[in-house]
């Protein structure tokens, strides 16, 4: 028995010793890196880093006197060596697995920004399920250093608010960086980044006075899509244009649609989309080149602010003609956009012809853009409304005159 | 006789098709995209059906040389002097380069997704530790082992494949054939020689099963069922992460398993996923060392095969740090050495047709 | 210098696990020479690595040999 013992420290020796420390980091030592904004100033990128501030976000401790995140800002010519000049800056290594937003200022989206991110593909430290936006009208850093209430840390404020936005609304983009990797190189699709804009004075925003305030200054706030040719910026959607590019990319999961009533042009109603579906389809292109859009949703009546009977079939077939032809419109504005203000296919028809047809494809490919804008597009859009909510008709028609 | 353990049939299988499994599992999705890109299947299934037919052969050698093993094989045919020279080249030209190769690929993927700033020889020195351990136990011990860890691998498997159904796109796979079946034949033939080709190696096991007759059906079962899970994780790979990505990308199934995300909650799984090929590259590696500490024993009529392991590791050990001076030397040597595997997998079926031909009794 | 001492050290445990194995060999005096011609010859390997100059890669034959076959095809 005692030997057996003995026999056991080489062993526990042997579990401490190789469990591989070499690339340990702790906690204390690492600076959090949660978004990572790029720009271009004298030809050298600039880099804007924004860390964590782990005392004033832990909970039991929370120190709320301090700022929840701090920025760093370095210059490179490459964003390798601005990263790394960072440490000159920052306290800590800066640590980046858990990067959530890559914010390009709109300066460097325009010159073009994708040979900047070859390190977040290449560096295995780096994920590509971060998201991208652009800022609008702005540099990176001025986006990166607004302080925001209830999320404590700025970029998962960001994080979040894409994602519900584009869940719930619609007219915005949540793409990661492995999507636009893939719509940067596909010869089919065209990238498009969704924009990022500060309301307010940006340095208003870096001040914490800005977080004890109930209705903020200084706010960060999503805007439409924007279009680029390559990598890079063209112009930017409006939010009629950026939800029915939505529509065709079938990225809709759920938003409004307002229609007048047809009772009375002045008064609206609105209906919830719970589901939609979309197709993208092609003719045989050779012959007879035509591609179409089609759309399927499901529907609710949400909101209603006049009088009409919603109990009638009738008046339910009125209501679902009108969400599709307000559908309809905004996609017929999409494409519009695409085949004559940008004369870029960001809407990805491409990508179905490569699909369906690669002969005619490989004829194509190389000057795609071109062909892609004598192409007609035929759109239908299918919308059925199943539930009224917990009311049949509304109190509104019953209302004293 | 130099091995006096014996495994059974169902082991067996088990033992192949974890071996084909092996290393491929990292890299062979990269692999077949170069070329096949979206026919990744086609050429995956192509791939395998000519493994079994190679499988086939590999058996019929064992079954008409009376399950000897590769070396008695080698000196049936050529003679006792002649067949040991070949013998030993076979082991030292092929297989070992082979096991440096394995050990290598695993040191790499450490380095270039897990730990980047550990010394490769660490990790080498860790892995090939257990393995020569494995390997002084003897065939019986590690093949117990590798039945003990293939409900892990299976678990491992389901969990990858079932948390990445939501992500599927199957439009990735369209067109079928874009640019016609040339590229596809193409990528299937380095389908076979890496992994299938390498399973000659088990010529020097199949005389240790305990009813080696049975072992045809083993054989061709193990082979089907990891380069069936092969195809799964590369067609996975383009239904997930895409064509160009899984081209772009070393290590595609790693990427693959980095996106698994379950609404927010289940996710950064990868390292646990990496599991999978430990364990895989662990059985190919012990295989390997095995054959090479066995070959080289009856070469050199060594009594106890087990004596030669150690040695033989610190062999593996030197050269697999050396064999690749750089990630693009790997890349550029490629093509050489399917064509270098062709020589050596390809010659025992070419010694079978021989003795077939001479219709030599045995 | 202190990869050699580890590449030391590392030969020296490999000696010293096989230790009671020579015990057992000491009439089969070819075994013995078989598993110091392997050891020795890795040893002067691991050790030139160690002393810091570069090994050539053995797939620098391979590749000499049989490049001028693979290019006729």
């Amino acid at each position: 028995m005692k030997l057996k013992k003995i026999r056991l420290i080489p062993v526990i020796a042997l579990i401490l010793l190789l469990t591989g420390c070499w690339n340990s980091r702790e906690l204390e030592d690492i600076g959090i890196a949660v978004a990572m904004g790029i720009d271009k100033a004298d030809g050298q990128y600039v880099v804007t880093v924004q860390l964590v501030n782990p005392s004033s976000i832990s909970a039991r401790m929370g120190d709320s006197s301090r700022a929840p995140i701090v920025t760093y800002q370095e210059k490179g010519k490459t964003i390798f060596e601005a990263i790394r000049r960072l440490t000159k800056t920052a306290p800590r290594k800066t640590f980046y697995p858990h990067l959530k937003m890559l914010v390009i200022g709109e300066k460097l989206a325009r010159e073009g920004f994708a040979k900047s991110l070859d390190l977040l593909a290449r560096d295995p430290e780096f994920r590509s399920d971060f998201f991208v936006v652009v800022a609008k009208d702005q540099r990176a850093d001025h986006v990166l250093n607004v302080l925001v209430p209830v999320e404590k840390i700025a970029a998962q404020n960001m994080y979040v608010k894409l994602k519900t936005s584009a869940d719930v609304f619609a007219p915005t983009l949540a793409l990661t960086f492995g999507d636009l990797l893939h719509d940067l190189t596909s010869p089919g699709k065209q990238p498009v980044i969704t924009g990022i804009q500060l309301t307010g004075d940006p340095a208003e925003g870096e001040k914490m006075e800005n977080l004890q305030q109930v209705n903020p200054k200084v706010r960060l706030k999503y805007t439409n899509i924007a279009v680029f040719n390559v990598d890079k910026l063209k112009g930017w959607l409006n939010e009629k244009e950026s939800k029915g590019y939505n529509y065709v990319q079938n990225h809709v999961k759920s938003t409004i649609v307002t229609v007048p009533c047809f009772s009375n042009k002045k008064e609206h109603l609105s209906v919830e989309l719970i589901d939609a579906d979309t197709k993208l389809k092609t003719n045989s292109m050779s012959s007879q080149p035509e591609m179409s859009v089609s759309v399927k949703a499901d529907a609710n009546i949400a909101e209603v602010g006049c009088s009409i009977d919603l109990t009638k079939q009738d008046t339910i077939e009125k209501v679902e003609k009108l969400v599709e032809k307000d559908i309809n419109n905004k996609i017929r504005s999409s494409i519009k956009a695409a085949q004559q203000k940008y004369k870029l296919d960001f809407l990805g028809f491409g990508e179905v012809v490569h699909r369906s047809e690669p002969k005619y494809w490989k004829r194509v490919k190389n000057n795609w853009d071109k062909e892609f804008v004598t192409i007609p597009i035929r759109s239908r859009v299918d919308v059925h409304i199943h539930k009224l909510g917990k009311r049949g008709n509304s109190y509104i028609n019953e209302l004293k005159e | 006789m130099l091995e006096n353990g014996r495994i059974s049939v169902r082991q067996f299988t088990v033992l192949v098709a974890l071996y084909t499994v092996g290393t491929a599992i990292l890299i062979i999705p990269s692999v077949l995209a170069a070329k096949a890109m979206q026919d990744i299947w086609i050429a995956g299934l192509i791939g395998l059906g000519a493994g079994l037919v190679l499988v086939f052969f590999y058996w019929k050698i064992a079954e008409r040389f009376q399950y000897m093993n590769l070396v008695e094989i080698l000196e049936k045919c050529f003679g006792k002097w002649i067949g040991k020279a070949v013998a030993f080249s076979y082991f030292v030209f092929y297989l070992f380069i082979l096991s440096t190769f394995v050990l290598r690929d695993i040191g790499d993927f450490m380095l270039t997704v897990m730990m980047v700033e550990t010394p490769i020889e660490a990790i080498h020195i860790i892995f090939l530790a257990v393995v020569l351990y494995g390997v002084k136990l003897g065939l019986e011990t590690f093949t117990r082992t590798t039945e003990l860890f293939l409900p892990w691998i299976v678990i491992l498997f389901v969990v990858l494949f079932i948390t990445l159904l939501p992500q599927i796109e199957f439009t990735n796979i369209l067109p079928v054939m874009e640019n016609g079946i040339q590229p596809v034949l193409r990528s299937s033939l380095s389908f076979i020689v890496f992994p299938f080709l390498e399973l000659v190696v088990f010529l020097m096991i199949i005389p240790y099963v305990n009813e080696p007759k049975k072992t045809k059906k083993a054989f061709l079962f193990g082979t089907a069922l990891g380069g069936g899970l092969l195809i799964l994780i590369a067609t996975l790979s383009i239904l997930v992460i895409g064509v160009n990505e899984t081209a772009r990308s070393i290590y595609p199934t790693y990427d693959l398993s980095k996106t698994i995300n379950i609404r927010e909650f289940f996710q950064r799984v990868e390292a646990f996923m990496a599991l999978i090929w430990f364990i895989t590259v662990f059985v190919k590696l012990v295989v390997l060392t095995y054959a090479l500490c066995l070959g080289l024993a009856s070469v050199f009529n060594v009594q106890d095969y087990k004596l030669l392991t150690l040695p033989i590791g610190l062999m593996l050990y030197v050269v697999s740090l050396v064999i690749f001076p750089s990630s693009t030397y790997l890349i550029e040597f490629t093509p050489i050495y399917d064509f270098y595997a062709v020589i050596w997998g390809l010659m025992p079926v070419f010694i079978w047709l021989v003795s077939l031909v001479r219709g030599k009794p045995v | 210098m202190v990869y050699t001492i580890i590449s030391l050290l590392i030969i020296g445990s490999i000696l010293l696990i096989d230790k009671r194995k020579f015990k057992k060999y000491k009439q089969s005096r070819k075994d013995i020479w078989v598993y110091f011609g392997i050891l020795g010859f890795g040893s002067c390997l691991l050790l030139y690595h160690s002393s810091g100059r570069t090994l050539p890669t053995p797939l620098i034959w391979i590749e000499a040999s049989l490049k001028p076959i693979i290019s006729i095809f």
